[in-house]
């Protein structure tokens, strides 16, 4: 009885040690099994940073290519190349493409996310350079403005020949004096607020790509001041047509 | 009686004519008013005409109506349709600087900052 319980027990020892390297085995590929999961879970994120990253970058190039056929289109109609919108937006999107193969080949969190600072730095920078194109083409406009103004002060200088005129012949001017001055008024008005605008906008200018808070502030400042004068023009010129209406009456 | 001479004759005649032709002026020469009216008026008048002819054709009276170039309306509305231009930049900006680029910029902020 105790010679079969040590054969027993030998026989179970046999078996235990035959089968101590399956289970060593198991534990390997139970452990192999193990850490891919946990390299995947990164992985994991890698790649959906990388793919918020390339889906910003294909919006962020469509948003730049429709602002830049706009500014094209703008520039056809106006006839204004002193700034060229279209040309700072080319630079930007050729610097997209760049940032594309950039996030494809970044392999750590570290390398994404320098490059994600970088996307941040092109769009902010991409704004305040758009705004101070605009603002110099707004600029160019206001000094072709200013060009054409001068006419209308030759016609208001005609409007004050004839007023003296027709009130040397003692005709009853008062009507039409009175619009007169109140369009040189307005014109005067209108050319100071313009200047005013111009002003803002040349400032724009001067500004450092840290300071974009005052150049969006300018920029719209500058806009408020442009349709104000626009305003005041328009009063003018309701007031220079009201006089000489007046002065052709009188005749 | 003797006949008078015929020297004496012709000279008495000359006399009665000088003292008739002094009479007949001072009873018929015209008063300064009639003279005005007379002589001044017409000449002024006459005058006058020539110079209003003058004046009338220097455009001074009637000045000629203003050229199309010249009409307030016209010119001034040629500057504003240009200078109403500058609303499409306006809109420009309006359209880049939009919510859309904010959002495309926070995605990327939010990567930046992301512990991952």
């Amino acid at each position: 009885m105790k010679k079969t319980n040590t054969i027993l027990t030998i026989i179970t020892a046999l078996m235990a040690g035959s089968m101590l390297p399956g289970f060593a085995f198991a534990q390997t590929v139970s452990s192999d099994a193990a850490a891919p999961v946990v390299m995947t879970q990164q992985q994991l994120n890698l790649e959906k940073a990388k793919t918020i990253l390339s889906n910003s970058l294909d919006l962020l190039e469509k948003h730049f290519e429709t602002t830049r056929q706009k500014a094209v289109m703008l520039q056809n109609l106006s006839q204004i190349t002193g700034a060229d919108i279209a040309q700072t937006l080319d630079e930007y999107l050729a610097q997209i493409q760049s940032f594309k193969q950039e996030v494809a080949n970044d392999q750590t969190s570290a390398e994404l996310k320098a490059t994600a600072q970088k996307i941040h730095l092109l769009i902010q920078n991409a704004k305040q350079n758009v705004k101070k194109n605009v603002g110099k083409r707004v600029s160019v406009r206001i000094a072709q403005f200013t060009q054409r103004a001068k006419s209308g002060q030759a016609l208001i200088q005609t409007a004050q020949t004839r007023l003296n005129l027709a009130k040397s012949h003692g005709k009853n001017t008062d009507q039409a004096a009175s619009d007169l001055q109140s369009c040189q008024n307005l014109m005067s008005q209108g050319n100071q607020t313009l200047q005013t605008a111009q002003g803002k906008f040349d400032q724009m200018q001067n500004l450092t790509s840290d300071q974009q808070d005052q150049v969006s502030q300018l920029m719209t400042d500058g806009l408020a001041l442009v349709k104000q004068a626009r305003g005041t023009y328009e009063q003018a010129r309701q007031s220079c047509s009201a006089a000489i209406q007046e002065l052709r009456t009188l005749r | 009686m003797q006949k008078p001479s015929q020297q004496f004759v012709s000279k008495l005649e000359e006399r009665l004519r000088l003292a008739y032709r002094a009479e007949y002026q001072k009873a018929a020469a015209p008063s300064p008013a009639r003279r005005f009216f007379r002589f001044f008026i017409p000449a002024f008048s006459g005058a006058l005409v020539i110079v209003l002819v003058l004046m009338n054709s220097g455009n001074i009276l009637n000045p000629p109506p203003l050229q199309n170039n010249q009409q307030s309306n016209d010119a001034s509305d040629q500057h504003f349709e240009a200078f109403n231009e500058g609303d499409q930049e306006a809109q420009l900006v309006q359209d880049f600087d939009n919510d859309e680029l904010n959002q495309i910029d926070n995605g990327v902020k939010f990567v930046a900052s992301s512990n991952f």
